[in-house]
């Protein structure tokens, strides 16, 4: 190293002699330019400036020769400021000031002759700048701006959630780029608000990014559906972020009126109480969003345990009498197809084999739309919502879906009154309830609950059933429930403008927390119990196709459904409901649309668990 | 029976699917159609199109598609300098940023006359520039800091400004059809021609359209002498707006 030493100090030298004269040069053409451009700007403020080592003639080039110059005769070219400032004239080009009003650089840096380093901060630079054009009660006075005049470093200027040189616009935006646009600046928001340390400091709770993403707005948003949903500058408008107890603030409670209305046109001053962050603020109770949390954690919890240990303790009891079974020679093989000639015994009409076959499509529907919106942050959500043709058409699909399902529960609300009040004659309406062919719960239910639990553990024998066993009753009441907590929920979702004339906001807070607990109640009761039950269970694996195909064979009855058999025999009815088995088209299609849809429900309940778990 | 009902009412529910995406993306009626800038582009690589800017001479100096023939919607020589072309002839109408006037006089007159393919161009200039298009600036006017005034503040503006004059540069027809008190009509698209008429003593109030031609409305005039102006945010648009 030392044996360099001297060269090295040689090579300085030398550089420092070279770059000396290029100086000298401009120095001694600006000096040439200031025999006629005599004025302060040009022979004392612009050697100050930050641009001071340039000479004249660095920017404005073409001037070859002085006398024709000095006439007027040959003007210098136009200034181009890209030449030195490529990156910044690269994002300029897509900037609001150039697409929409044409303007250059010098539009806003006007004082370019004597334009010095900023004493103040940055920040406070850059808010001074922009309001000499726009409003300043817009954009310095109130909220972020104010505090940045304060000094408070912490806070926004204008170009930390606009950009400095490519500044994009609502007002330039087309519809597809303004919902970018919105979906970004909630971005910029968060990256600030859902900071700890910032949050902390400023005495802002941090809980407002996370809150917002649980509500059906960010939920959609995160989905990426921006267009009809709003952001945070919706709400809180772009600029006049105020306090809420600021009279001036669109949050104030005499403005959130206006607010809500610019987006839900139809709604009730009582839509106001609707909570846009449920649990942001500190020390705010949310009494019934929480009881209505509580409720649906007990409902989901209760039905899940009972229903998982029923299945499970089902499930070895009934796997271990097939192993015994199949030992004893006494089963054959269950997968193979079953034979036209075979009589069979009629057990569901075409209405009701069709009704079943509208609802597992629609139910598929409503899951595969519904559930990237329960889980928008998973890594399946926007691939399945693309899936559907994007949110737009994932959200028109939902709505059909729920619609046919609603059809369904009104037509079958009509079957169950013609049921109870054949012809419209009430008498015997309680035996009809509580009856054999009744879907309502009764004394038997009980007992055979009991007795099922006793089979389990090898302490009797398993019940006999009728025509409904419990878990079938439970699965059609389930549907009831379910209807109606999970539709009226989700039309206050679909119009909570409409609904506001009848619940308050906040209720629509509730039906947002009850339509996805009971969404996740419905999709994981069916794809864990209800297959498990029907289809699972081992002596029906893979597929019990009796739904479909509307029969099924006599030992099967007699097997699954003694007291009915009996009954049946006994009143003589047996033979009118003896069928042909079913033709090779009803059995394919109950092969393939079961078993299609019994894989596309695990591979749903695999993506729903997936969720819980890992995010 | 009950069958047939519900196999018709499944097919209503298909139909009813069917329909919807279309019927979400039906086009709205203008007065031309509308082309946007891609389209645009291929054309203008064929040569065989008529590229007019509708904002008035200001406006198309300022900033235009290379190529554009300035003619102002209310341009009343504006028909007789298109007598060249053919009634098929592909004629794209453009402004700033705003949209070319549905009751722009100088569409309705062509269309009159029978030219087919009379066309506006969605996004004017601004959507141009956005795709990163070339423009040509053949006398731009060089902006000059003038401040927005809000619309829920143009009452107190009014009342402290100095010996206030609003200045409204829309059409005459916009302008007739409801104005701000005390407004006076100087369209931009004969501003170049009527500014003189604007007394230079008076704290001036630019308002457009929607907030985007009064910017450089209010730097034309200041290159013109006039050293007090000021904007109105947003426009009549804007103003409307806040008056909701």
């Amino acid at each position: 190293m030392k044996k360099y030493f001297s060269q090295i100090i040689f090579m300085i030298v030398i550089f420092c002699l070279l770059a000396i004269p290029s100086q000298g040069k401009a120095q001694g053409q600006t000096g040439r330019c200031n025999a006629c451009h005599s004025d302060h700007t040009f022979t004392g403020d612009f050697a100050n400036s930050v641009h001071g080592n340039n000479s004249c003639t660095s920017c404005h080039t073409g001037i070859d020769n002085i006398s024709r110059h000095s006439s007027g005769e040959k003007k210098s070219n136009p200034v181009r400021c890209a030449d030195c400032h490529r990156e910044i004239a690269a994002s300029y080009k897509t900037d609001v000031h150039a697409v929409a009003q044409n303007m250059t650089c010098a539009d806003c840096h006007q004082n370019i002759h004597t334009l010095l380093k900023p004493a103040k901060p940055r920040k406070i630079v850059v808010n001074d700048e922009c309001v000499r054009c726009h409003a300043p009660e817009d954009y310095a006075l109130p909220g972020h701006g104010k505090a940045v005049s304060a000094g408070n470093a912490d806070s926004a200027t204008c170009t930390d959630c606009h950009n400095l040189h490519s500044i994009t616009s609502y007002g330039t935006a087309s519809e597809k780029e303004k919902a970018v646009l919105r979906e970004a600046y909630t971005q910029k928001c968060k990256s600030c608000h859902a900071d700890n340390t910032i949050a902390g400091r400023n005495n802002l709770s941090p809980a407002v990014a996370d809150t917002y993403d649980k509500t059906y707005h960010g939920k959609v948003m995160q989905v990426g559906y921006p267009q009809r949903i709003a952001g945070c500058a919706d709400c809180h408008t772009g600029h006049n972020t105020l306090k809420a107890d600021d009279p001036r603030s669109a949050l104030y409670p005499g403005n959130l009126y206006v607010s809500c209305k610019k987006c839900h046109t139809t709604m009730h001053k009582r839509f106001v109480s609707f909570e846009a962050h449920p649990g942001a603020v500190k020390g705010k109770t949310y009494r019934s969003l929480h009881i209505a949390e509580v409720f649906m954690f007990i409902l989901l919890a209760g039905v899940f345990a009972f229903f998982w240990l029923h299945t499970f303790l089902w499930w070895q009891r009934a796997y271990r009498d097939k192993c015994r079974k199949r030992k004893a020679g006494s089963i054959g093989d269950t997968l193979a197809p079953e034979c036209r000639e075979e009589k069979q015994i009629q057990r569901f009409t075409v209405i009701q084999r069709v009704m079943h076959v509208l609802l597992i499509l629609s139910f598929f529907t409503l899951v595969g739309t519904g559930f990237p919106i329960k889980y928008p942050e998973t890594a399946w959500a926007k691939v399945l919502v693309n899936m559907w043709g994007g949110p737009h058409m994932s959200g028109i699909f939902h709505r059909i879906a729920a619609i046919v399902l609603c059809l369904l529960f009104f037509y079958t609300l009509w079957l169950s009154l013609q049921f109870l009040f054949p012809k419209w004659q009430w008498r015997g309406w309680m035996a009809r309830l509580f009856g054999p062919d009744s879907l309502f719960p009764n004394m038997k239910d009980l007992r055979d609950i009991k007795g099922m639990f006793l089979w389990f553990f090898s302490k009797g024998p398993m019940p006999k059933f009728d025509r409904w066993t419990y878990w079938e009753k439970f699965d059609f009441l389930a549907v009831f429930w379910g209807m109606m907590a999970i539709g009226l929920s989700g039309f206050m979702l679909w119009f909570p403008g409409v609904f506001s004339y009848i619940v308050p906001g906040w209720v629509i807070n509730i039906a947002a927390i009850v339509h996805s607990e009971e969404a996740y109640l419905a999709a994981v009761f069916i794809f864990t119990v209800h297959f498990f039950n029907n289809h699972i269970v081992p002596n029906k694996f893979p597929l019990e196709p009796n739904i479909f195909t509307g029969r099924y064979r006599m030992e099967a009855m007699r097997e699954e459904r003694q007291l009915e058999y009996e009954r049946m025999t006994a009143e003589g009815k047996l033979e009118s409901l003896k069928r042909e088995g079913p033709g090779l088209w009803a059995q394919l299609f109950a092969s393939v649309f079961g078993l299609a849809s019994l894989v596309l429900g695990l591979f749903l309940l695999g993506l729903i668990f997936w969720a819980v778990l890992f995010y | 029976m009950k069958n047939k009902l519900w196999a018709g009412l499944s097919v209503a529910v298909l139909i009813v699917a069917a329909a919807l995406p279309s019927l979400s993306q039906m086009p709205r009626a203008s007065a031309a159609a509308l082309i946007d800038v891609k389209s645009l582009q291929k054309l203008t690589l064929t040569g065989k199109v008529t590229l007019i800017h509708a904002a008035g001479l200001i406006a198309c100096m300022d900033a235009k598609i290379p190529g554009s023939l300035c003619l102002a919607c209310d341009d009343e020589k504006g028909v007789s300098a298109l007598s060249s072309l053919t009634k098929d002839s592909k004629i794209v109408f453009y402004t700033g940023g705003a949209g070319v006037d549905p009751e722009c006089e100088l569409i309705k007159r062509l269309t009159a006359q029978g030219f087919t393919s009379v066309y506006t161009l969605s996004g004017g200039l601004a959507a141009w520039r956005q795709e990163g298009l070339p423009v040509v600036s053949e006398k731009r006017i060089p902006r000059v800091i003038s401040q927005a005034v809000r619309s829920g503040n143009f009452s107190e503006w009014f009342r402290q400004a100095k010996n206030p004059l609003v200045i409204d540069i829309r059409s005459a027809k916009t302008y007739a059809a409801g104005h701000l008190d005390g407004a006076q009509n100087f369209p931009l698209t004969r501003l170049h021609i009527q500014y003189a008429d604007i007394p230079l003593n008076r704290t001036l109030l630019i308002v457009d359209e929607d907030g985007t031609q009064s910017f450089l409305a209010a730097s034309y005039l200041a290159r013109k002498g006039f050293w007090d102006i000021q904007r109105l945010k947003g426009g009549m648009a804007g103003y409307q707006r806040e008056a909701r």
